[in-house]
C-alpha cells in the first residue's frame, strides 16, 4: 500500500486502530499519550525527598523487630536459649524457627525455606531468631542474649565440590545429590550436526556472584489486629500478590485477612522478587504482641539474604556451516543454588530457552543442574536466565567470526531472526526488529571502521540480546489471568486506575497512567494510579519477567472497552451521530466524519454519571501457552516459562574501552545501543532504563562479586568493598530507539527493562579482546587479571619467537 | 545499655578540662566519619563525646609569617580542597583531599580526624610526609611540636597522649621550585579507599638534575611511609627513563602491602612502582 494511503481514515477502525500499523509513536494522529515522554508521576516527591517508603513509616505503638543470625555457614542448631534477652526490659517477644514452621518459596514445588532456621543453618547469615522491642537499640542488646550452640558441619561453597561430596555431607536431606533440580532439552540432532559443521569451538565460562545492589534495604511493616484478626503488611516488594500469598501459608491465616500494601520503593532488580524474612518476622511478631511491628534491613542481612544472580559454569560448544550458519549448540550449565531453591528451578529452564534466540539455531542441546552449596541463595536478577549463556554464546560468537575471517557483526546479521520466526522449541516470536538494532549500533558506532584497527589499549567489541515480554508462570497450578485492572470514572476522582502492579521504581505508574488516557481519550495528567495494595487493586502477578507494560496495556485495553462504548453511547445522543462514528482523543468526544459535531469528553462523562453514577470497566490479561503436545509432531514441547511469552524486546550495543595496560583498569568510554521495544510508551523512560541497564551490567562485568572466604563469610558484605560504579565511571551514551511495532501486542509494546543488560558483559568481553588481544572466561573482569593475562600473553609471544 | 554523653565546649581549654578527657573514657568527636561508625559497629564505647567543632583554635587556614601556612584541626577535607593558601603552595594535599571519599564525606570530615585515625590509607597522610608537616598537640599543660612521622605509630596508633588534643598542622614553606603531586589507585574513579596512593614532592635545578625529592606511600604498610630508599636514588640523577623504572623499583621494594579483599598484595606492590613513576613524569616539567 502507497505510503499516503496509510494515514487516511480508511485505515483506521471505529477505536482508532491503523490496522496496517504505521509505527504508532510516530503517526500523531493515532497515539497522542503514548509515545510522549513525560515526567514520572513519582518523581517530583522522590526528587524533594517526600516520597514515604516503608521504613519512613511511623505507627501509633510501633515496636522493631530485629533478627540474631547465624555464625556458621553450615552447623547443627543444638540448643537455642533466649531467657535472657526476654528478661531485658524493653523486650516483648523472641521467636525462634519453631513458630512458623510451614516451608515457603516462589516456586512452590521447591519451596524449603522456614522464616527462621529449623534445626540446622545451611549460610552464614541465616536467620535463627528474632526480636521485638520497644526500640532499635533495645531489640540490638537482646539479640546479643540469645544464645544459640552449634555444631558445626563441613561448608561446602562450590557447586561441584558439593556434587562430589554429597555422599558425605547434605545441605538438604531430601536432595540426594545436593542438586535441587537437573534436566535436560533436546532439540534435533546434535551429534549429526556437528559432524557437518565447518567450524566447531568449545569452550568453559564462569559468571560470577553479584547482588542487585538497590538502595533501599528490604522492609517491612506489619499491624495485626487481633480483634479482627486482619494482618495488615506494608512491604518494599516487587510481588505483592506472591508476598501476599506465601504469607497466607506461613501465617497460616487465609489470603483475605491480610492485605498487603507497598509504600514507594527504592529498587527491586529482581531481588525483592520474593518474599524476604524481613516481613514474615514483622508479621510473626506483630500478630504475638499485638502491636505493629517494623523490620529494616542492615545493608549487611541484605548481602546475608542475597538472592542475587546465579553463578554459572558453563560449556559450550558451537558449530557454523561453510556460510557461517549456525547449526548447533550444545550448553551444559552448571548453577550456584547457594542455600534455598527460590527462583532456582525457574532460573535453570531459562537459561536452557535462552540459547535460542536471537539467531536462528536448528539442533539445541541442553543438560544443567542447579547445585545446593552453603551461600546465601542466589536467586532472580535482572535479565534472569538471559545474561549468563547470553556472555558465553556473543563471546564464542566473536571468536567464530575471528576463525572464519568476518566481521562479527556480518556472522550476527546473518543469524539473526526475523518476524514470525518459530524455534525449535517452539518459543515463536512474533517481530523482531533485532537486524535493525544491530545495523543502527554498527552504523552510529563506527565500529566497522574501528574494529580490529585501533592502537592497542583501545578497542570496540560488540553483542546483542534479548528478553522476554509479557510473560510469566503462575507459579502455583492456576490459570487465571495474570493481570486484572479496574478503571473507574466520574465527575470526583476523574480517571483513577485501581491494580495492584508494583512500581519498583521501574516507573509502570506512568506508563499504565499514559496508556489509560490513551485508551480513554484523556490526557496523561488526567489519570491517577493506585497500584501496589492487594485489597483497592485488582489482582497482579507483580513486577518481574518485564512483564507489566505488556500486561497491563492489554487489560487496560480490555477495561476501557466498556467505558468507552458508554461514553459513545451517551455522546451519540447528545450530538446526534453514530456511536460507531464517534472518536475520544484529547479530552474530546468527535464524529470521524462529521468533525464540527463534537463535545468535551468531561461533558459526556458529567451527562452520564448523573443519571448512572460511576462508570467501571473491568479488563483482565492472560499470556499465550504454547506449551504442551505439538499437534502436528506429537512431541512433547518444552521450553520453560519463556515459551509463552507473547513477544520479545532486542538489543544491540557497541562498546569502546580503553585498558590501562600499566595499571590493568578497564574504562568503558562510549556506548552505543539501538533497541527493539516495540512502542516506546515513555521515550525518556525507555533511555533511562537502558542506561540503567548497561549501568546494571557494566558493574557486574567490571566490579561486583560478593566473596566469601573459607567458611562461607562474607567479606565484603557492604557498598564499601563491594564496588558498584558510580556516575563517574558512566561512560558515554548513545541509545537509540528503533523504529518497532508488534501488532500483537497492546500499543505495540514490547520490554526494554531487561532486554537491554543482556549485551553488555559481552559486548565489553569483545571490546578488551579487541584492545589487547586477551579473552577472558571469568567474571568480573579485574585489574588484577588484565595484567596477569598481559604477562602471560607476553610469555608466550617471547617463546614463540 | 550504651549510652553517651555529648559536650559541646567552646574553647579549647574548657574541652581539655572535660572529665572524660581526664578519665580517659571519652572521645573527641570532629566530622565523626570515622568515629560514629565505630562506635556504631562497637569498635570503641566511649561514655562521652566531646564536638570540637566549635572552637575557633581549631578552624581555619592561616599564613605563619614565616612562610608556611597553619591548617586548624577541624578543617573539613572540602575546606583543604577549596583553601586558596593550600591550593597555590601544597597543592598535592588539595589534589588528596579531592580524593578523598564522597562528596558528603569531604563536606563532614577534618585533616584531624583524618590524621588521629591513623589509618593507612588515610588520603591527606602522605602528602603531610612529603610537605614535611609538624603536628601542634595540646593539653591542658603543655603544648608540643611533632614531625607528623613521629606521630604515627601503626595501624590506629600515634603518639597522642591521653590528655591531648590535635590542635593544628604546620606546612612549613617550600624552597622554591618544589613541585608536588599525590596520585591515588582504586578500582573506581570515586567514593574510593586507596588501595595505593604516592606523594611525591620534588626539587631540581635549572639543569634537571634533582636536588631533593620526598616520596610517601599510602596503603602498602602498616602506616603511611616515606620511601627512603627511593628517594635516594633519585638525588643527584635526571628524570630519565632508566632512572623512572631503578626508583619505580625501589619503591617497590620499600613497601609492605597486603592481601585483602580489595587487592593483592602483589597488585598493591606493582601499582606502587607505576604511580612512582608516573608521579615523577607528571613532577618532570615543573622545575
Amino acid at each position: 500500500m502507497a505510503d499516503k494511503d496509510l494515514k487516511t481514515k480508511w485505515n483506521l477502525t471505529p477505536g482508532g486502530w491503523n490496522l496496517e500499523g504505521v509505527p504508532a509513536y510516530q503517526d500523531e494522529k493515532r497515539f497522542t499519550q503514548v509515545g510522549r515522554s513525560v515526567p514520572r508521576v513519582d518523581g517530583p516527591v522522590k526528587v524533594k525527598g517526600e516520597a514515604v517508603y516503608t521504613g519512613d513509616m511511623i505507627l501509633p505503638g510501633m515496636v522493631y523487630g530485629k533478627i540474631k543470625r547465624s555464625t556458621y555457614a553450615h552447623a547443627i542448631i543444638k540448643k537455642i536459649d533466649y531467657s535472657k534477652a526476654l528478661e531485658l526490659p524493653g523486650v516483648l517477644a523472641v521467636i525462634t524457627g519453631e513458630e512458623a514452621p510451614n516451608k515457603w518459596g516462589i516456586v512452590p514445588q521447591a519451596a524449603n525455606e522456614t522464616v527462621l532456621a529449623i534445626g540446622k543453618v545451611r549460610f552464614y547469615g541465616e536467620g535463627v531468631a528474632a526480636v521485638a522491642a520497644v526500640d532499635e537499640e533495645t531489640a540490638e542488646a537482646a539479640l546479643e542474649l540469645i544464645e544459640v550452640e552449634y555444631e558445626p558441619l563441613p561448608v561446602l561453597l562450590d557447586p561441584f565440590e558439593s556434587m562430589a561430596r554429597a555422599g558425605e555431607v547434605l545441605i538438604h536431606e531430601d536432595s540426594p545429590k545436593n542438586i535441587l533440580h537437573e534436566g535436560e532439552q533436546v532439540y534435533g540432532d546434535i551429534d549429526k550436526a556437528f559432524a557437518e559443521c565447518e567450524y566447531v569451538l568449545e569452550r568453559e565460562f564462569h559468571t560470577n556472584y553479584p547482588q542487585h545492589g538497590f538502595l533501599e534495604p528490604q522492609t517491612a511493616l506489619a499491624s495485626y489486629d487481633p480483634q479482627s484478626g486482619q494482618m495488615h503488611l506494608w512491604a518494599s516488594t516487587q510481588i505483592p500478590h506472591y508476598l501476599h500469598r506465601q504469607l497466607s501459608i506461613v501465617l497460616e491465616i487465609p489470603m483475605n485477612k491480610i492485605r498487603v500494601t507497598l509504600p514507594a520503593i527504592g529498587g527491586g532488580f529482581g531481588g525483592k522478587g520474593e518474599a524476604s524474612i524481613a516481613e514474615f518476622v514483622a508479621s510473626l511478631l506483630s500478630r504475638k504482641i499485638g502491636r505493629p511491628v517494623s523490620v529494616t534491613f542492615e545493608r549487611n542481612e541484605v548481602f546475608f539474604t542475597n538472592k542475587g544472580r546465579h553463578p554459572c559454569h558453563m560449556k559450550v560448544k558451537m558449530g557454523l556451516d561453510k556460510e557461517g550458519y549456525i547449526k548447533a549448540i550444545d550448553f551444559d550449565n552448571t548453577l550456584d543454588k547457594g542455600a534455598y531453591s527460590g527462583w532456582g528451578m525457574v532460573v535453570l529452564f531459562y537459561t536452557a530457552s535462552m540459547l535460542h534466540l536471537p539467531y536462528e539455531v536448528p539442533n539445541v542441546r541442553f543438560r544443567g543442574r542447579s547445585v545446593y552449596t552453603n551461600k546465601p541463595s542466589t536467586g532472580a536478577m535482572r535479565g534472569l536466565g538471559g545474561v549468563q549463556p547470553r556472555w558465553a554464546l556473543e563471546c564464542i560468537m566473536d571468536e567464530l567470526a575471528e576463525v572464519m575471517g568476518i566481521s562479527p557483526y556480518e556472522l550476527k546479521m546473518k543469524n539473526a531472526i526475523e518476524s514470525s520466526h518459530t524455534c525449535i522449541n517452539n518459543m515463536f516470536v512474533p517481530h523482531s526488529e533485532y537486524k535493525k538494532c544491530l545495523e543502527t549500533a554498527v552504523e552510529k558506532s563506527g565500529f566497522l571502521e574501528k574494529h580490529g584497527k585501533l592502537p592497542f589499549g583501545k578497542g570496540i567489541g560488540i553483542a546483542g540480546g534479548y528478553y522476554i515480554s509479557g510473560t510469566a508462570y503462575t507459579l502455583y497450578q492456576n490459570y487465571k489471568p495474570h493481570t486484572s485492572v479496574m478503571i473507574r470514572v466520574d465527575t470526583e476522582a476523574g480517571v483513577t486506575l485501581m491494580c495492584a502492579a508494583a512500581d519498583i521504581g521501574q516507573g509502570c505508574n506512568t506508563v499504565m497512567a499514559q496508556m489509560v488516557a490513551e485508551e480513554l481519550g484523556v490526557h496523561y495528567e488526567d489519570v491517577h494510579v493506585q497500584s501496589g495494595d492487594t485489597e483497592i487493586g485488582a489482582f497482579d502477578l507483580g513486577s518481574f519477567a518485564s512483564r507489566l507494560t505488556y500486561a497491563s496495556g492489554a487489560a487496560i485495553k480490555m477495561a476501557c472497552v466498556e467505558i468507552n462504548q458508554k461514553i459513545k453511547e451517551t455522546a451519540a445522543g447528545m450530538l446526534g451521530v453514530r456511536a460507531d462514528q464517534l472518536v475520544l482523543k484529547n479530552r474530546e468526544v468527535y464524529s470521524m466524519y462529521e468533525t464540527k459535531k463534537r463535545i468535551p469528553w468531561e461533558k459526556v462523562v458529567e451527562a452520564y454519571t448523573s443519571i448512572n453514577g460511576s462508570l467501571v470497566g473491568l479488563g483482565n490479561f492472560s499470556p499465550p501457552r504454547r506449551k504442551g503436545i505439538d499437534i502436528v509432531t506429537g512431541n512433547r514441547v518444552q521450553g520453560a516459562n519463556i515459551g509463552h511469552s507473547p513477544t520479545f524486546g532486542f538489543s544491540a550495543q557497541v562498546h569502546e574501552v580503553e585498558v590501562d595496560v600499566e595499571t590493568g583498569r578497564i574504562y568503558v568510554k562510549k556506548v552505543t545501543e539501538a533497541g527493539d521495544c516495540g512502542t516506546p510508551v515513555n521515550p525518556m523512560s525507555v533511555d533511562g532504563q537502558v542506561e540503567g541497564s548497561i549501568m546494571f551490567n557494566l558493574g557486574a562485568c567490571l566490579y561486583e562479586d560478593q566473596k566469601l572466604d573459607a567458611n562461607g563469610k562474607h567479606l565484603n558484605p557492604n557498598f564499601h568493598d563491594y564496588k558498584t560504579p558510580t556516575t563517574m565511571e558512566m561512560p558515554e551514551m548513545d541509545t537509540n530507539i528503533v523504529e518497532s511495532y508488534d501488532h500483537t501486542a497492546p500499543f505495540g509494546v514490547k520490554e526494554t527493562g531487561e532486554g537491554a543488560v543482556q549485551p553488555t558483559f559481552p559486548a565489553i568481553t569483545n571490546a578488551i579482546y579487541d584492545a589487547i588481544g586477551v579473552r577472558f572466561y571469568n567474571l568480573p573482569i579485574t585489574p588484577e587479571m588484565v595484567l596477569k593475562a598481559l604477562k602471560e600473553k607476553k610469555a608466550v609471544e617471547a617463546s614463540s619467537k | 545499655m550504651f549510652q553517651l554523653a555529648y559536650y559541646e565546649p567552646q574553647t579549647l581549654k574548657e574541652a581539655l578540662q572535660m572529665d572524660g578527657v581526664k578519665k580517659g573514657t571519652g572521645k573527641f568527636l570532629a566530622g565523626g566519619t570515622d568515629l560514629l561508625v565505630q562506635i556504631k559497629r562497637r569498635k570503641i564505647e566511649p561514655q562521652e563525646l566531646i564536638n570540637l567543632k566549635a572552637i575557633p583554635e581549631l578552624k581555619g587556614v592561616q599564613e605563619t609569617g614565616d612562610g608556611g601556612i597553619r591548617i586548624g584541626a577541624a578543617v573539613t577535607v572540602k575546606g583543604i580542597m577549596e583553601s586558596s593558601l593550600i591550593l597555590a603552595g601544597y597543592p598535592a594535599m588539595a589534589q588528596a583531599a579531592k580524593e578523598l571519599g564522597t562528596p558528603q564525606v569531604r563536606n563532614r570530615a577534618t585533616i584531624g580526624g583524618n590524621i588521629v585515625n591513623a589509618s593507612p590509607a588515610a588520603d591527606l597522610v602522605g602528602p603531610l610526609l612529603v610537605y614535611d608537616a609538624i603536628l601542634l598537640l595540646t593539653s591542658e599543660s603543655v603544648q608540643r611540636r611533632v614531625k607528623i612521622e613521629d606521630f604515627l605509630l601503626g595501624p590506629s596508633q600515634t603518639a597522642l597522649g591521653k590528655e591531648e588534643v590535635l590542635e593544628a598542622i604546620e606546612l612549613p614553606a617550600l624552597p622554591a621550585g618544589t613541585g608536588a603531586v599525590y596520585l591515588k589507585h582504586g578500582l573506581r574513579k570515586t567514593h574510593e579507599i586507596a588501595l595505593v596512593g604516592v606523594s611525591i614532592a620534588l626539587r631540581s635545578d635549572g639543569q634537571g638534575v634533582i636536588e631533593d625529592c620526598r616520596i610517601a606511600l599510602t596503603a602498602v604498610a602498616p602506616k603511611v611511609i616515606r620511601a627512603r630508599e627511593a628517594e635516594d636514588a633519585l638525588k643527584g640523577c635526571h628524570l630519565d627513563d632508566e632512572t623512572l623504572s631503578r626508583v619505580a623499583h625501589i619503591a617497590e621494594a620499600n613497601c609492605l602491602p597486603i592481601s585483602d579483599v580489595r587487592a593483592s598484595a602483589d597488585y598493591r606492590r606493582q601499582m606502587v612502582g607505576v604511580l612512582t613513576k608516573r608521579g615523577l613524569l607528571s613532577l618532570g616539567g615543573s622545575n
